[in-house]
């Protein structure tokens, strides 16, 4: 990516607003960074498994969901702290995610999208009926999250991760084993590379991070019941973000996360359908149209722009 | 100079309007979220009409601690997480001056923690569930009659008939259980023995299943404990398939003038309502013919119940001369206040103790006020006719 | 569970079966033929089941008239979304990938849309209501008739598909497109048209959906997975397979319903599917696709 000494500076500047924000912030503005940054993570989670291989998921709201109840029960009924519970929940949905990848990733592109929303469904029905665990319909009570402050730095720590995992993977061998097996998967095969295990180790690292975005949230919330726990919106959110940033790239998700974020929060109280039509013809716009993303684009508009120069 | 003169008029401009803001009191802002869309939509409507008729009325008589009233409100889709999220912008993005709860149990429930946290004064004027007050909260008060009381008329009903054996339906949310489980308490009182005692997922549309098992059981009363679209499935695939029951009684939705929509199925069914227009309560007719003007319909008890609240907090404010939420905290636990909706009274946990519920029943298309005595308009017809012997 | 018990609830099971059977039918058009997986299928057969529910209740129009209006929004959206947005898809390794989430994000659009338009509460046509008593069952009049009319719809389906010049076409091209178009089809035509098509079963479900019970927008990915589990049951590409399927889902949900609770009962196609598609990905009478 073109580090040029501007860029530096923006981010630098970006990153001691980020740490700034919560001591002269107001509340309102935590808040709205806070889901920011849980909706880049969850682009993040979803870039990994979907933006680099061909595996297009539509349940990564299903590992959102574990991390919720994950916390809800560990909290509630077992007095954890919030930290260690939202970790916790982490860790049940890469054990989830381990034995589901390995029977899901067998199947291919449409097949693997409709399992995993049926995964979702499963879980939600799962959610709704198992009363002495998830306490079904009725959802489970947190004690109220006094300060914000801890969870936003939380948020920050967990985009800060992915963007740092996803950096690694990106530049080495395994992410071009993913790349590859994106392109084209059974010629990847042929030439030694080990897809089920790649892709397996992608979903499984994939599923901790909207599993700790919903632990996050659902701490926040103080209330997590079937249908917070697997919103449906979320999912069309967090693809657009990662596929209008740039999926398969480093810094996509990170900007479609913000600029869309954004985009959301002004409009989802007043407008909360239209805005979700808003999003969904967006899609569909940015498929047809720059199908690669903003990201991309701009690297090709950076790159055209330093050919420009030299050629001076 | 031009600079100079564009200076002096902005000055001036500015002056003016700093003026005329002083002298233009500062507008107190009312804020809620209501379910507009979603399961409970059809009763939610009728909740904000009761409140949005309140601000009008405190208005018209000079608003209140001398300003005017401003409402603001948002659709939570009767989903719990969407109104924690609205209610947070509420209080801290749009900063309003006052709150109040609601539509139902579970979204009261999840909405009740932030005002909380937040140490703001809320009414809950459409939670009938008991448990939402006893978590030790200080600034939750319930304005809805108790969960347990709202089928006290039907079953008073089907003890003086004779009737044994008690089906219950519940939706899978706080409301419906906490009446489902005060039923269960209080049958054995009433002579009733409970045989079938089961929840469905919210949101389900398809109850053919739950109803073939209790048709099999054939119990003597049929209650459906849950909301408006549901008490309509109910009783639509009751008739579809044939379960039989001496009495059927609702504890939402009959007492909807939308009820009317089933047709023939909806003929002798019984409902719980807390309050009805004819119904001896202070400032009750004329809250009804404001109402009628207003929305060009008749309100039904979730309006009442609204405006209640409204009552409620505007006599705190009154009292306490101040919007200060700790203060209206404590004048709002003491407060006793004769309400359109009845008695407003609260025990130590914030428990509604005033509030009361009667019984209705369709006949002829029409809803008819059953019990208690000192308000019903007609008697009961038992037991209800077979489906296959009606029209 | 008494015999009559027994069989009420199969009763109950084949009723329901026969919509079932309808939606997937538009499933098992489009993706056989094309191999397009349309994730906004829930969603037109909720927009329809709407649309009916509007007509009924404002306009007073007997929802049997209503069907062809369905059927015909159903068919327009499904053929504008092949012609102006899949057709235009660069048929290159992402194609699978874009596809699925530009109908994706067509779903969103399209629930949103309904929302919008008619409002996000859970509504019904109370149309024929009670039953017919035959011996010694419950036939609920509005299923009866629900069913009725999708017998009648698979069974035009299978007509045209068996001896109309275009549904032969479009039988060609599910076999081998590049033998169907030197046999002169137009291939993209014919496409578009099966994707219509599949769009406009699809309303019909939704049309005769409505007649049953309420039906609200958040429903729409509900009976999408619902109308694929029935095509993976039964098998992709099979006609008879749908209909088993759908038959065999109907019962599942109904009898879950009654043995076990209504909240697994809700999930039970998602099980199902979830089973048959690690098991035996070609369901029952499918052939095996790559």
């Amino acid at each position: 990516m073109m580090a040029t000494p501007r860029m530096r500076a923006l981010a630098a500047a970006a990153i001691l607003l980020a740490i700034a924000v919560p001591f002269v912030g107001s509340d309102y503005l935590i808040g709205l960074l806070f889901t920011t940054f849980l909706f880049v993570g969850m682009a993040y989670g979803w870039n990994l498994i979907s933006g680099y291989t061909a595996y297009v998921s539509f349940g990564q709201i299903s590992f959102f969901g574990i991390g919720a109840y994950a916390v809800a029960i560990l909290v509630s009924k077992l007095s954890w702290a919030w930290p260690f519970a939202v970790l916790a929940g982490a860790g049940a949905a890469a054990l989830i995610a381990a034995p589901l990848g390995w029977a899901m990733l067998r199947l291919r592109g449409p097949y693997f999208a409709l399992g995993m929303l049926g995964f979702v469904q499963v879980l939600y029905m799962l959610a709704s009926s198992w009363s002495s665990l998830t306490k079904g319909g009725e959802g489970i009570y947190l004690p109220p999250a006094g300060n914000l402050r801890p969870l936003y730095y939380a948020a920050a720590l967990m985009v800060a991760a992915a963007i740092a995992v996803t950096w690694a993977i990106d530049r080495s061998a395994f992410g071009l084993r993913l790349r590859s097996i994106g392109e084209d998967e059974i010629a990847a095969e042929a030439m030694g590379v080990h897809t089920t295990r790649s892709k397996l180790a992608a979903f499984v690292l994939a599923s901790t991070l909207p599993a700790m975005a919903g632990g996050l949230y659902a701490f926040r919330l103080s209330y997590v019941d079937p249908s917070s726990a697997f919103p449906a919106s979320y999912e069309v959110q967090v693809i657009l973000m990662a596929i209008f940033g740039g999926a398969g790239t480093v810094w996509g998700p990170l900007l479609g996360g913000v600029v869309l974020s954004a985009v959301a929060e002004a409009l989802w109280a007043r407008f909360a359908e239209l805005h979700l039509l808003l999003f969904g013809l967006f899609i569909v716009v940015v498929l047809r149209y720059m199908p690669e993303g903003f990201v991309p684009l701009l690297r090709r508009r950076a790159a055209a722009a330093a050919i420009r120069k030299d050629a001076r | 100079m031009t600079s100079n003169r564009t200076l002096v008029i902005a000055a001036a401009a500015a002056m003016a309007q700093s003026l005329a803001a002083r002298a233009e009191p500062k507008p107190i802002v009312i804020g809620a979220s209501v379910s507009l869309s979603g399961t409970y939509a059809g009763s939610g409507k009728y909740s904000i009409e009761g409140t949005q008729l309140w601000v009008e009325d405190v208005n018209a008589r000079g608003g209140l601690l001398g300003r005017p009233v401003r409402l603001i409100y948002y659709d939570d889709k009767s989903d719990p997480n969407t109104g924690v999220q609205l209610y947070e912008k509420l209080i801290t993005s749009d900063t309003v001056d006052l709150i109040v709860g609601p539509y139902s149990s579970g979204v009261t429930s999840a909405v009740s923690t932030v005002a909380e946290k937040h140490h703001m004064v809320m009414l809950g004027p459409e939670a009938a569930d008991v448990k939402i007050y006893t978590r030790g909260y200080k600034y939750n008060f319930q304005a809805q009659t108790q969960a347990g009381r709202y089928m006290l008329g039907a079953l008073t009903l089907a003890k003086a008939n004779g009737y044994k054996t008690l089906a219950l339906l519940a939706e899978d949310t706080a409301f419906p259980k906490a009446v489902s489980a005060e039923v269960g308490k209080m049958a054995g009182e009433y002579g009733l023995k409970i045989v079938f005692d089961e929840t469905y997922p919210k949101g389900s549309s398809d109850f053919s299943a739950l109803l073939t098992k209790v048709k099999q059981i054939a119990p003597d009363v049929l209650f459906a404990n849950s909301y408006l679209p549901d008490s309509q499935g109910i009783l639509r695939q009751c008739h579809e398939l044939g379960v039989e029951a001496k009495m059927f009684a609702v504890a939402v939705g009959a007492a909807e003038p939308e009820f009317r929509n089933l047709g023939p199925s909806a003929e002798y069914v019984f409902g719980a309502t807390q309050w009805a227009a004819t119904m001896p309560r202070t400032g009750n007719p004329a809250f009804v013919e404001a109402y009628q003007r207003k929305f060009n319909r008749a309100p039904d008890y979730h309006s009442a119940a609204n405006y209640a609240s409204m009552q409620v907090l505007e006599a705190a404010v009154k009292q306490v001369g101040s919007l200060d939420q700790d203060k209206l905290a404590a004048a709002v636990s003491k407060l006793k206040l004769d309400t359109v909706y009845g008695r407003f009274e609260v025990d130590p946990r914030g428990v509604q103790i005033g509030f009361t519920s009667a019984l209705l029943q369709w006949q002829k298309g029409k809803q008819v006020l059953v019990w208690p005595d000192d308000v019903a308009k007609g008697k009961p017809i038992l037991p209800t006719p077979p489906w296959s012997q009606r029209q | 569970m008494t015999p009559r018990i027994l069989l009420q609830l199969i009763v109950n099971g084949i009723m329901l079966g026969g919509v079932y059977g309808l939606m997937s039918l538009g499933i098992n058009l489009v993706w056989g033929v094309m191999g397009v997986v349309n994730l906004a299928h829930g969603d037109v057969i909720i927009a329809a089941g709407f649309v009916t529910f509007w007509l009924f209740t404002r306009l007073g129009v007997n929802p049997l008239l209503a069907l062809p209006v369905s059927i015909a929004m159903g068919f327009t959206i499904g053929l504008c979304v092949q012609k102006f947005l899949l057709a235009r898809v660069p048929q290159d390794r992402g194609a699978v990938k874009t596809s699925l989430l530009m109908t994706f994000g067509v779903s969103y659009m399209l629930i949103n849309a309904v929302q919008l338009t008619f409002g996000n509460e859970f509504q019904t046509v109370m149309f024929l209501p009670g039953s017919w008593r035959v011996g010694g069952l419950d036939f609920a009049k509005s299923r009866t008739l629900a069913f009725s009319m999708a017998a009648v719809i698979s069974l035009l389906l299978w007509a045209f598909l068996r001896f109309s010049f275009t549904g032969r076409a479009i039988h060609a091209v599910s076999q081998s497109p590049e033998g169907a178009s030197v046999c002169g089809i137009d291939i993209g035509r014919t496409r578009i048209l099966s994707f219509g098509l599949g769009a406009a079963l699809a309303a019909a479900a939704g049309a005769l959906l409505v007649m049953i019970f309420a039906i609200s927008p958040a429903m729409g990915t509900g009976y999408t997975v619902r109308s694929f589990a029935v095509t993976v049951i039964g098998g992709l590409g099979s006609f008879p397979g749908a209909l088993l399927g759908a038959l065999v889902l109907g019962m599942a949900e109904v009898f879950t319903g009654y043995l076990a609770s209504a909240q697994i009962a809700n999930g039970i196609a998602f099980l199902l599917f979830l089973a048959v598609l690690l098991t035996r990905p070609q369901g029952l009478f499918g052939r095996k696709t790559s």
